[in-house]
């Protein structure tokens, strides 16, 4: 029956087409479009500042591994000062950056609101643990970095009984002159503390840790290194560096306040105008890969993907009090908070 | 040639006999007026416009809408912007007194006495002060930590005591370090008035009958005066005007001063109009004081600067010679030895606070800096390289700027040689506010280039250039020339066949000092450099806020060792004098 020959073949066509298997090769041949013009680009400029120097490297280095000849230029800030460069450089109409990745959310809320930054969703972004995903409904950055702001102590000066369990204890007058923390203008975790810190007790609290005299460095990891060093016994950290120094024979650990450690979820983004879009793209598409999280994991930071382990030492997400500030109230509050603390402290 | 090799061994500043204009007539205004012109032209871009638009953002309303005084109300009815000022002044004040304190001794000590091992005091002088204030900042934070500093812990173990006797982060912390990078400037102003002060006019006294004591009260004091006074604005400015150390120092005290106030006004939420006015009192006082200086050099009046140098008798201080050494490796050992010990012993330091010990032991910090960081191997080229650039292009603006004004080759061409020379007030910070408000924008949008860093440093170390190039022209006299002009050769000919000749090796050494000038710069890499083009300077902080202090050292003690070598060179090339230019 030769006549039916031609209808069967296009319904068979049909089928193909819309079969799964179909439109996965649809999908991998856009795939490998993205992929041979992100290798034209050649390179992605990553400002980071959710990391330290060491794990944003090695998380560059993945990335190189995975996708050979895609060069990944690691641009490692704090969240304050990498967030007045972009805006710099926005306004001078010389973009160098394609993947925006700060420690505060606010940042992104900011950007998203001036159309600097753009929606993509990344390949295996249903793959991450279900409370990481969709945290923006438009789509315009993904959660890239979790960690927490914790307390820590130096453990040869500090026993375990003594170190403060909760923020309210660092008030304590034995403490005073011996506490190191951060600065919130530059880094997003300290700014967070600040505004979780300030929810629950009211700016009176920072008030009275000025009395205190707390060392104020700048990043949220420099008062590891005074801790580490002696120069200061108790600080407010986050957990990854602290168990990562640890880990390196630093005499310190972490203690988890019993007043809520805050919970700081780090997105990334692409620039609108960034120059590698396609590169920038691939490099989202990493963020939710296996191999990042397993980066992660080594680094002392908690995986995004459930099937990583959660690095040793380090307690999960899910256990214990843990707040967790909206981003609108960061973006709306803590520009003030940070013109607060300067009054407050002097610097 | 051989009076010009004395000049520029020794005298070349001061020897300048007042020069006559240039008496060649005065042909082809074309080629005249378009030097001039072309001159004209790149000292606005370096000075003129980043300037105007400092000022222009200081009368702007931070919504961009119109013009306000807004901004200098609040600078000025602000209690916390008042605050810097007044510590910026304190501390200024206190470097000024505590240089004229170190460095007076130690120049009197070199020029004219028998203490032992001069060259060696000389080489501790030029070694701090080729030394980045910041890179000693943190070292003496590693030193001097009120808990941790090994200082500090050397003294509680000995004495048992609770808790360390120095905490540098704090203002007399910071005015002390301040101190120890800036008593170079004094010492080099001192020792040059002494050189040039004979021993006849004491002499003189002597013999009518005054006694050592009197001598000194009545001659040698009231002649070395406006050198010491001299010493004392130069250093009161360059500490007002310094970021680096009160980066380090002052922010974990909780104290600002007016650069770092400048700084934190750019973080965020940024006020950039504000920091603009803000930037103004601090001009006035530069400016003012600058003005001052000039004066009191200015007056000729002591004809001890005759240039001839006249005898120096040497004053025999027997069994007490090793006392004023004693005092001078004192000083080199504040700022010199001990700071890159502190920096050598972090850098080689698996954790820096840890102690010495072979398990502590490890080079991997240098391999860390040298392969694995991201920015620090092309940060160090970036230096090598923008310096170098900068340095040519300074040195060539300079000697131009020089020739037209020497050589009066255009009426009011004077007005080039003050424009050059005008950056010389600028704090560093401020001229960096100025480029990023100007270049940040179209139609010269250079911002995120090495162009903005390049030319930053040139007009950032112009005077320097300015003064070497001026020095190294007044050394030559014109009658050289005039000889080549009659005997046939064109303005340019002469320039090339005569006039360059004579001066290269001083053209050489200004070129050197510029790029060691602009190797250890930090107040304007900090706000210019962008993700492709960080250099040391920047790449140090970076460390210094995250804590990373092995690193750091270990990136300090390439810095250091780059800066030294330059620094040699440049004493083959040039000989003794080679910093000294950098009055």
């Amino acid at each position: 029956m030769p006549w039916l020959r031609l209808p069967l073949l296009l319904l068979f066509c049909l089928g193909l087409i819309v079969s799964p298997s179909g439109l996965r090769a649809a999908a991998s041949s856009d795939e490998a479009a993205k992929l041979a013009a992100a290798k034209k680009e050649g390179k992605v400029v990553w400002y980071v500042s959710p990391f330290d120097v060491d794990t944003a490297e090695q998380v560059g280095k993945a990335f190189e591994v995975k996708y050979p000849g895609i060069v990944v230029d690691v641009v490692r800030m704090t969240a304050g000062m990498m967030y007045q460069r972009v805006m710099q450089e926005i306004q001078a109409g010389v973009i160098a950056d394609d993947v925006f990745s700060s420690a505060e959310e606010g940042h992104h809320l900011t950007l998203k609101d001036k159309k600097l930054i753009r929606s993509y969703v990344p390949v295996e972004a249903d793959k991450v643990a279900p409370s990481f995903q969709h945290i923006d409904a438009d789509n315009t950055y993904q959660v890239t970095c979790v960690g927490r702001v914790v307390l820590m102590r130096n453990t040869q000066k500090v026993p375990p009984g003594d170190a403060p369990t909760s923020w309210k204890d660092l008030l304590d007058p034995k403490w005073k002159d011996k506490i190191a923390i951060g600065h919130p203008a530059f880094s997003g975790y300290v700014a967070t503390w600040v505004l979780a810190a300030t929810h629950l007790y009211g700016w009176d609290y920072f008030e009275k840790m000025a009395g205190q005299n707390p060392l104020v460095g700048r990043a949220i990891d420099d008062a590891i290194t005074e801790v580490a060093a002696g120069e200061r016994l108790v600080a407010v950290v986050r957990d990854a560096t602290t168990l990562k120094s640890k880990n390196r024979g630093n005499p310190i650990d972490i203690v988890y306040p019993q007043d809520g450690s805050v919970f700081i979820a780090a997105p990334s983004a692409i620039l609108t105008e960034a120059p590698h879009p396609h590169a920038a793209e691939l490099l989202m598409d990493f963020f939710m890969s296996e191999e990042y999280s397993q980066v992660l994991a080594r680094n002392g930071f908690s995986p995004l993907r459930p099937e990583v382990a959660l690095p040793e030492g380090l307690r999960p997400l899910s256990e214990g009090p843990l707040i967790r500030p909206e981003a609108a109230e960061l973006k709306l509050e803590i520009p003030n908070l940070i013109e607060k603390f300067r009054a407050t402290f002097g610097v | 040639m051989v009076s010009l090799a004395v000049d520029l061994e020794g005298r070349a500043t001061v020897t300048a006999a007042r020069r006559r204009p240039g008496t060649v007539a005065r042909r082809r205004h074309g080629t005249r007026a378009l030097a001039f012109i072309a001159v004209a032209a790149a000292l606005f871009v370096l000075v003129g416009y980043p300037m105007a638009w400092l000022a222009l953002k200081s009368l702007q309303s931070p919504s961009g809408a119109g013009l306000t005084v807004q901004n200098f109300v609040t600078v000025f009815t602000t209690l916390r912007y008042l605050t810097p000022v007044r510590n910026s002044l304190a501390v200024a004040t206190a470097v000024g007194f505590i240089d004229l304190a170190i460095a007076v001794p130690m120049a009197w000590a070199v020029v004219r006495t028998d203490m032992p091992a001069k060259a060696l005091v000389r080489g501790c002088v030029i070694g701090a002060f080729v030394t980045p204030g910041f890179l000693g900042a943190i070292a003496w934070a590693l030193l001097a930590g009120p808990n941790a500093g090994w200082l500090n812990k050397l003294w509680m173990f000995v004495t048992g005591a609770g808790s360390g006797l120095f905490n540098i982060y704090s203002l007399p912390g910071i005015v002390f370090v301040i101190s120890l990078y800036t008593f170079p400037f004094v010492f080099l102003l001192t020792t040059t008035a002494l050189e040039l002060m004979s021993s006849e006019m004491e002499d003189a006294a002597a013999i009518l009958g005054a006694s050592r004591w009197r001598t000194m009260r009545m001659v040698t004091i009231p002649l070395v005066l406006p050198a010491l006074l001299a010493g004392f604005i130069i250093a009161f400015l360059e500490a007002i005007a310094d970021l680096g150390a009160p980066l380090v120092l002052a922010v974990p005290a909780r104290v600002q001063v007016i650069t770092t106030q400048l700084f934190q006004f750019y973080e965020f939420p940024s006020q950039v109009e504000v920091a603009a006015a803000y930037s103004l009192p601090l001009l006035l006082i530069t400016g003012a004081l600058l003005y001052l200086q000039r004066r009191l050099l200015a007056r000729k009046g002591y004809s001890t600067f005759s240039g001839k140098g006249g005898a120096q008798r040497v004053i025999r201080l027997g069994h007490w010679r090793y006392v004023p050494l004693a005092w001078c490796l004192a000083v080199a050992t504040l700022s010199l030895f001990l700071p890159s010990l502190t920096l050598l012993s972090a850098a080689t330091a698996k954790g820096w606070a840890r102690g010495w010990g072979w398990e502590n032991f490890t080079l991997g910090n240098f391999r860390f800096i040298l392969v694995e960081h991201p920015a620090a191997p092309s940060a160090i080229t970036h230096s090598f390289v923008f310096s170098a650039a900068a340095a040519f292009a300074a040195i060539w603006l300079a000697f131009l700027t020089a020739y037209i004004v020497n050589r009066r080759l255009v009426r009011g061409g004077w007005v080039l040689g003050y424009a050059a020379m005008m950056p010389f007030v600028i704090p560093g910070i401020v001229l960096a506010m100025g480029f990023l408000a100007a270049y940040t924008r179209h139609p010269l949008a250079l911002y995120g280039t090495a162009w903005i860093l390049i030319l930053a440093y040139t007009s950032r170390f112009l005077p320097l250039a300015y003064t070497t190039s001026d020095s190294a022209l007044k050394s030559i006299d014109a009658d050289l020339e005039d000889a080549a002009r009659i005997a046939g050769a064109g303005r340019f000919a002469t320039l090339r066949e005569v006039t360059l000749p004579l001066i290269k090796r001083g053209i050489l050494g200004g070129w050197l000092l510029v790029m060691i000038a602009a190797m250890r710069e930090l107040s304007t890499a900090i706000f210019l450099f962008s993700a492709n083009t960080k250099v040391m300077s920047t790449v140090l902080i970076d460390f210094s806020e995250a804590g990373e202090f092995e690193r750091l050292s270990a990136l300090g003690i390439i810095m250091l060792a780059l800066t030294l070598a330059l620094t040699l060179v440049g004493h083959r090339v040039v000989g003794r004098r080679f910093i000294a230019c950098a009055e």
